[in-house]
């Protein structure tokens, strides 16, 4: 039995009157990767935003605990203890998701020292950081805008500790760079016991990580289960349109 | 960078240079003879011949090109048709005077303009926003002379809060006279130690101080929001969000340094901007700078004196812009790319 | 100078003609408030109640009168109807803000399009020439070449457009310098399109929706030039109606006869703010990013 780092349970993201997404359940351990895949427009980043408390101009109910903390959502102080000390959202545009007038090695410090680090020990800190993430100091004295997609996406990840709630993290990267980054994903997991959740177009690149798998279609859930079953045999025509639609993985698995 | 720095400086020059030229042409396009206007209309020839010389009116065109930028490049701007002074000592006397007030705008427009463009980002779309919107156009919509005479009657005239006009009692210069080092009233009489001066002075700038103010404060708050606002929905804002900051943090440390780089080129214009308006604040509240000196210039056609001012407002905006994008490129790295 | 303004800096994301019709509420009062205004300048002679008064008749008995029935906005020094000269005065600044709009629009867009079109040295020309009318002040170029022509409407139109259009050299330098940049442009162009055509099929369409924006704010700034011009009495002449030089007149008697400076005062506030704020509106409601929220 594995201990719960997330648990969601009838997550609900409404926009006006419009429910954008609306998550049964979900739960993520140490040590595991959950998956939500579907296509465009099927709430899936609405369901991430929404179970991190940052949900601009939303509607959203539900109860979301994390790392034992019950119902996150029921007050803003419980997640401020939380976000960013012991989950990190990894965004889709590594670049423009950091501040375009820090230095990287400032945005690091500045982080860690909201977080309670003294001066020295953010230092130190960023240091191990960055050698975890298999990138060289120096990127510390650039802009966002001198490091490439890859590098900033590295970086990010270096600043997150015990789970990674990740939207398309790979989907606005070279291809190459992007066996790289769920590589170092994978590895963050096994080495760390890192837990991850993350929203994928792509079924191929999710396979190969994720535990468990849930579909997303119109803002529900229109299927969830281990991987080797929702790949394996889909019980509704739509997931079988999408993993129909990356040929090898049905082929493999059947 | 330096590359930067030189490159901008280079391009200063040369507009300085077409400043120049611009306002010779006008000069040179005055239908009368500002020759007449200043030897009087009842001269002889020869002492109209030597208005002429005295003001570089004889010789061709391009002679009077050479004169006009020799003298120029020996701090010479003629003399004044009204004053009889040379341009550059009525200048050197009355510029100070009008920077003083623009400062005294700029040191209360700055912070309020920016303070009420953060509240109303904060609370963008609420009725606070839309309130702080309507005032905001209100005040760079009014126009400058109405405000000064609405302000003049009311708290002047009617209540007697502040003084109608001048730059300190006159009668001071008897109990406590002034030393005069930079022209600064304040500063004089503060490094001075005049004490009743600065006080008096200070008096005498709230209600043009204000006037002066009204534009600034309603363009910066403007920008201050529209910026804000943009910036609040960018990526790198939910990021700093999910790391746990605050909105007053997300706003304070992260959203405000993009945003403040069109803010100074804002600034900026807008300090350029007041200062041609502090010309007419200046001459409803008598405040002797160059906007009185402009205003009375322009009843005596006094085309010299005109020329000076313009030239000289003109500098120093192309310096101040200078300095703003200097500035720029060291808080926003992305401007030093382009 | 690379001082843009920040309109300028942001000009790509409006680019969308199909939004044209403003969706704020304020906008559409605004839109209102100024249709008025022109109505009322355009049928001045017939809308005001003493029409002569706004050519240099004289009333000498009547002067000064407070707002009555007769003269619902008083009379001035010399016994002039103020209603009539108030409405003949938006004349006078709207044909003034329309010519130096048109001549900023057609004048500036030219030059902008060729200098962000052609690039190189025309644009560094261009752009240089337009840095050195932006090193004044608006009101102090338009101030020095008023006192060297002869007082009217057409020294107010040539002053203020001669420090006006460099603006909108820069905002459609920069839409036509991010549109040629633009695949499809790049791609027109190897197809044999003449430079012509691209100019007029993309360029000219896409700069159509910051310069409506732009256009919108600065009648705005227009009208508090013109009005400043005329209040330093650089303006038009007596008796032509203006609201800045009834200011003027009228400002030695602000303690005793309030209404002779107050409505035509009044006039340019309302005049200046309407302008502005419907320019703040159409810049949100036109901005394809902020339409959804
Ligand atoms: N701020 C908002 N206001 C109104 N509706 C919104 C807002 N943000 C998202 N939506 C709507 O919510 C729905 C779900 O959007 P969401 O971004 O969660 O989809 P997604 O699954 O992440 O899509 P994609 O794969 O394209 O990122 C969409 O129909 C979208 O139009
Ligand atoms: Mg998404």
């Amino acid at each position: 039995m594995t201990t719960h780092l997330l648990t969601v349970r009838d997550l609900s993201v409404s926009y006006g009157d419009r429910r954008v997404s609306f998550v049964p359940e979900l739960t993520v351990g140490a040590g595991e990767c959950v998956a939500i895949v579907g296509e465009s427009g099927s709430g899936k980043t609405s369901a991430l935003l929404a179970l991190l408390g940052l949900h601009p101009g939303a509607r959203v109910s539900g109860v979301v605990d994390m790392f034992g903390t019950e119902d996150v959502l029921a007050e803003r102080s419980r997640l401020t203890g939380l976000l960013g000390r012991r989950v990190a959202l990894i965004s889709q545009s590594p670049i423009s998701a950091l501040n375009p007038t820090m230095r990287l090695g400032r945005f690091a410090e500045v982080v860690l020292r909201k977080h309670g680090r003294s001066r020295a020990e953010a230092r130190a800190q960023i240091t191990a950081a960055l050698s975890a993430v298999s990138l060289a100091p120096d990127i510390l004295t650039r802009y966002p805008h001198q490091v490439s997609g890859g590098q900033a996406q590295r970086f990010a990840i270096a600043l997150a500790v015990e789970l990674i709630v990740a939207d398309e993290p790979t989907s606005a990267l070279d291809v190459t760079v992007q066996a790289e980054i769920v590589a170092l994903l994978a590895s963050l997991r096994r080495d760390r016991g890192m837990g991850l959740l993350i929203v994928s177009h792509d079924i191929a690149l999710v396979s190969g990580l994720a535990d468990r798998i849930i579909v997303m279609k119109d803002g529900e859930v229109v299927e969830a289960g281990p991987t080797r079953s929702v790949i394996g045999n889909p019980t509704t025509d739509y997931a079988r349109a999408l993993i129909g639609a990356v040929p090898q993985i049905g082929g493999s698995t059947s | 960078m330096t590359r930067f720095v030189l490159y901008r400086v280079a391009q200063s020059l040369f507009v300085v240079v077409g400043v120049v030229l611009l306002t010779f042409v006008i000069v040179r396009l005055v239908p009368g003879d500002p020759a007449v206007g200043y030897a009087g209309s009842r001269a002889t020839p020869g002492q109209l011949a030597a208005a002429r010389e005295k003001l570089g009116l004889d010789g061709s065109v391009f002679t009077q090109l050479q004169h006009y930028i020799a003298d120029l490049l020996n701090g010479d701007l003629g003399v004044s048709i009204h004053t009889r002074q040379t341009v550059v000592a009525d200048l050197t006397h009355f510029v100070p005077a009008s920077i003083e007030l623009v400062l005294f705008a700029m040191v209360i427009a700055v912070p309020v303009g920016f303070a009420i463009g953060r509240f109303a980002a904060r609370h963008h779309g609420k009725a606070a926003d839309i309130v702080m919107r309507i005032m905001t156009v209100l005040a760079v919509s009014f126009p400058a002379f109405w405000l000064g005479l609405i302000l003049q009657t009311t708290f002047a005239s009617t209540l007697g809060w502040f003084p109608i006009a001048g730059e300190y009692t006159s009668s001071l210069d008897g109990t406590s006279p002034l030393h005069v080092w930079t022209n600064l009233t304040l500063v004089d009489a503060a490094i001075t130690g005049n004490g009743p001066v600065f006080l008096s002075t200070l008096q005498h700038l709230v209600l043009p101080g204000l006037v002066v103010a009204a534009y600034p404060v309603g363009a910066i708050a403007q920008l201050t929001r529209a910026g804000l606002t943009e910036e609040l929905g960018q990526d790198h804002i939910r990021t700093v969000r999910a790391l746990g900051f605050s909105s007053r943090e997300v706003i304070g440390r992260f959203a405000m340094r993009p945003v403040l780089s069109p803010i100074l080129t804002l600034i900026a214009l807008v300090f350029a901007y007041s200062l041609v308006n502090a010309f007419i604040v200046e001459s409803i509240f008598n405040w002797p700078g160059v906007g009185r000196y402009t205003t009375e210039a322009i009843q005596s056609l006094d085309t010299p004196a005109i020329a000076g001012v313009t030239l000289v407002v003109a500098i120093i905006y192309v310096l101040i812009n200078l300095v703003v994008d200097i500035a720029q490129a060291f808080i926003d790295p992305r401007v030093r790319v382009q | 100078m690379t001082v843009s303004p920040p309109l300028t800096s942001r000009i790509p994301s409006w680019i969308n003609p199909s939004r044209l019709m403003p969706r704020d509420v304020l906008s559409v009062v605004f839109i209102v408030v100024l249709g008025i205004l022109v109505l009322a300048a355009l049928f001045a002679p017939w809308l005001t109640p003493y029409p002569a008064d706004a050519n240099g008749a004289t009333h000498p008995l009547q002067s000064l009168h407070a707002p009555s029935a007769q003269h619902w906005f008083g009379t001035d020094g010399v016994g002039r109807d103020i209603l009539t000269r108030v409405v003949f005065g938006a004349r006078t600044s709207l044909i003034v803000v329309i010519a130096v709009l048109l001549f900023s629009i057609v004048f500036g867009t030219l030059t902008g399009v060729i200098a962000g079109y052609a690039g190189g040295v025309v644009r560094d020309v261009i752009m240089r020439i337009t840095d050195i009318f932006l090193a004044f002040p608006a009101l102090l170029l338009a101030l020095a070449l008023a006192l060297v022509l002869p007082r009217g409407i057409p020294t107010l139109i040539i002053c203020v457009a001669i420090t006006w259009w460099p603006w909108y050299t820069r905002l459609a330098a920069s839409v036509a310098a991010s549109i040629s940049r633009r695949g499809y442009v790049d791609s027109a162009r190897t197809l044999g399109v003449s430079a012509q055509r691209i100019v007029l099929r993309h360029v000219l369409p896409n700069s159509l929706t910051p310069v409506i924006v732009q256009a919108s704010l600065d009648a705005g700034g227009i009208i508090l030039v013109v009005a400043t011009l005329s209040y330093l009495g650089l303006g038009v002449s007596e008796p032509t109606p203006e609201w800045g030089l009834m200011v003027q007149q009228g400002q030695a008697l602000i303690t005793t006869n309030w209404w002779v400076v107050t409505f035509p005062a009044l006039a340019i506030l309302i005049t200046a703010f309407s302008f502005n704020m419907l320019g703040e509106g159409l810049r949100v409601s036109l901005d394809p990013k902020k339409a959804g929220r």
